[in-house]
């Protein structure tokens, strides 16, 4: 039976306990409360970050989107550190990842994503789902265009060798209502994770209503089992921090469509 | 009182007959002949031979005698697609209305020949398509009802899960480009010959008019401009012959609301029946998901075949509440759902869709 690895959490205190109980449900992990006693840190502070893979500590970096280009450049070459790209981790998205990569989609042709969601105009979310459509293709796209209006966003990449993805952002929704779909049709089959097919419905004194079944935190989960086995392993992570540069990179350059109305071409930061 | 009862020629029936059959289907139309021009070649003859007996129904190589002989009110137009319009264009000079297939053309310059001979003779026009389906009829109620508020956003998955020919990349070095009329012809067994004629097309240009005519409807906008990127990506035929099977658009509205549209004729093992046709609508009240498949029922059984649909459409009107509304639009001089100016507007988005594919720019919709 393998040891888990001696994992600390150091987040800020509201979402301590969250991450604490997600970490608790991976085989790898061995939770302490002692950052000065662990192997490996799961944490949103950057400069606990920096200090503990100084240490030799194994981090996983939370919201990776975020930080200044100084820093990733400066922390692109460590080993140790892990930025948490968690929208890879999400069940649905892995299984899609998951049949491409076995062949089964044949290549990559079209991606289409809607992401709707109050907070799809957060800097996590919106990279997020940039870095996932680079990372199914494999590449950085060609030609961005981006289209925006009060609380939405419509992103579209042209990749070399014909490839294509919409991206669209709502954050103007009412309510407190989310919606997601991702689609990816390759040359000889397609993958769609969509909550439409997910919804059941609900009817009571008000009428009938759509319940979607959600993933929850099943994606947070599996990053950071991921994670652990990777360290406990001595494994190279799935993410790197160059791939936390190339999405922040074509999200600025989406921003700059967007504010000029233009067709940008893509070029790496890596 | 009994409604009246309107006598259709069928000019040319050489791709699917889906339209003629749908004309025939309606009680206040009957098909009272089938003709076509004397020079075509064998393989349109046969067809239109084919359909008229079919029907028992005379086929006359000759326009102006078919009109003089039978005294039709409309003409049904489904021949190649380069010679839509043109078809068209003379029948509405003969003064008979017109039903044409799609898709419209694959040059706007009939397009806009047609438009001005339908203002001339002053006859109705109706560019097949597919906005009665019952889920466009639900999304239209909706949108009309306020259900969502003010249209902020409109997308269209249109994919077409159908096979067509070999697949790109199984030419062998030395043999030759694939013939595009050739393949359409030999498609025509199995369904998948929608850009039958000699002028090879795309997706887009072939199926494209279905969501941007729903596109079209439920923002009750023309597009401005557009960004598209497309390829060939699934079949060999597209590739020899430089036409998409495979494209992203980003659509600028005249009204300001942003829309996209992801087309594809993507194979049949990507999708257990005809393939994922979509509408995510934003308002700004709310919004909406609709699949234009519904409703449908599913069947599964020991046996069935790979390329057996699972799913099975129900109690879908299409087909009736166009001939309907073209009836109406007869009767009383009013516009149909869609129209030559309509459908030449989708045809203008189309080519510029085509023209920035190939420039990797946006493009201006003339």
């Amino acid at each position: 039976m393998s040891t888990g690895i001696k994992l600390a959490v150091e987040v800020s205190s509201e979402r301590t306990q969250n991450c604490r109980t997600l970490a608790a449900r991976s085989c790898a992990v061995q939770l302490v409360d002692d950052v000065k006693n662990c192997s490996a840190l799961l944490t949103d502070d950057i400069e606990i970050a920096e200090s503990a893979v100084d240490e030799g500590t194994s981090v996983l970096v939370l919201n990776p989107f975020g930080l200044s280009d100084d820093i990733c450049q400066r922390i692109k070459t460590s080993k140790s550190c892990m930025p948490a790209h968690i929208r890879r981790f999400k069940p649905s998205i892995l299984e899609v990842k998951r049949a491409l990569d076995a062949g089964r989609l044949g290549h990559a042709g079209l991606l289409r994503i809607h992401c709707w969601n109050p907070d799809a105009d957060n800097t996590e979310i919106f990279t997020g789902e940039v870095d996932l459509a680079a990372w199914m293709f494999g590449r950085v796209p060609n030609d961005i265009y981006a289209l925006d209006r009060p609380g939405y966003r419509q992103v579209h990449l042209g990749f070399e060798g014909g490839g294509m993805a919409i991206i669209d952002f709502d954050s103007a929704n009412p309510g407190d209502n989310e919606y997601y779909s991702l689609s990816l049709i390759g040359s000889s089959g397609a993958a769609y994770a969509d909550d439409h097919h997910n919804a059941n419905l609900l009817m009571d004194n008000n009428g009938t209503k759509t319940l979607l079944t959600s993933q929850q935190d099943a994606g947070f989960a599996a990053m950071i089992d991921h994670f652990a086995r990777s360290v406990r392993d001595a494994e190279e992570f799935s993410t790197t921090w160059c791939d936390t540069i190339q999405a922040k990179t074509i999200a600025g350059q989406v921003a700059r469509s967007a504010e000029q109305q233009i067709v940008v071409a893509g070029e790496s930061n890596v | 009182m009994s409604k009246k009862q309107f006598k259709a020629l069928v000019l040319s029936v050489v791709k699917h007959s889906y339209v003629a059959l749908a004309v025939d289907s309606h009680p206040q139309f009957d098909l009272v002949a089938v003709c076509d021009d004397p020079h075509e070649p064998d393989w349109v003859h046969e067809r239109n031979q084919e359909f008229a007996d079919r029907f028992e129904i005379p086929y006359i190589r000759d326009l102006d005698q078919a009109v003089k002989d039978y005294d039709p009110d409309l003409a049904v137009v489904s021949s190649q697609a380069e010679r839509h319009c043109d078809l068209s264009v003379r029948a509405a000079a003969a003064g008979l209305h017109v039903i044409v297939d799609k898709p419209l053309s694959t040059k706007l310059s009939e397009c806009d020949r047609l438009v001005q001979a339908v203002k001339t003779s002053g006859v109705r026009c109706l560019v097949w398509n597919r906005n009665f389906l019952p889920a466009l009829c639900q999304a239209t109620q909706a949108l009309k009802n306020g259900a969502i508020g003010d249209l902020r956003a409109i997308h269209c998955d249109f994919y077409f899960s159908k096979d067509a020919g070999p697949r790109k990349g199984t030419r062998e070095p030395g043999y030759p480009p694939i013939n595009w009329l050739q393949r359409q012809i030999e498609a025509h067994a199995d369904g998948s010959d929608g850009g039958v004629g000699v002028v090879a097309m795309g997706e887009l240009q072939i199926e494209g008019i279905y969501p941007l005519a729903y596109i079209r409807m439920l923002a009750g906008s023309s597009v401005k401009r557009v960004f598209a990127r497309t390829a060939a990506h699934f079949h060999q035929a597209n590739a020899d012959n430089d036409v998409d099977d495979l494209a992203t658009v980003t659509l600028e509205m005249e009204t300001g609301v942003a829309g996209s549209l992801c087309i594809g004729r993507i194979g049949a093992a990507s999708h257990p029946d005809i393939g994922e046709i979509k509408l995510h609508l934003l308002g700004t009240e709310g919004a909406l998901v609709v699949s234009e498949s519904r409703p449908e029922i599913a069947v599964h059984y020991r046996g069935q075949p790979a390329n057996e649909f699972r799913h099975i459409r129900v109690a879908d009107d299409n087909n009736y509440l166009l001939m309907e509304n073209f009836a109406h639009a007869i009767e009383h001089g009013t516009d149909t759902i869609l129209d030559a100016q309509g459908g030449r507007d989708i045809c203008a988005t189309v080519d510029a869709c085509v023209r920035s594919g190939k420039t990797g720019q946006l493009e201006t919709v003339s």
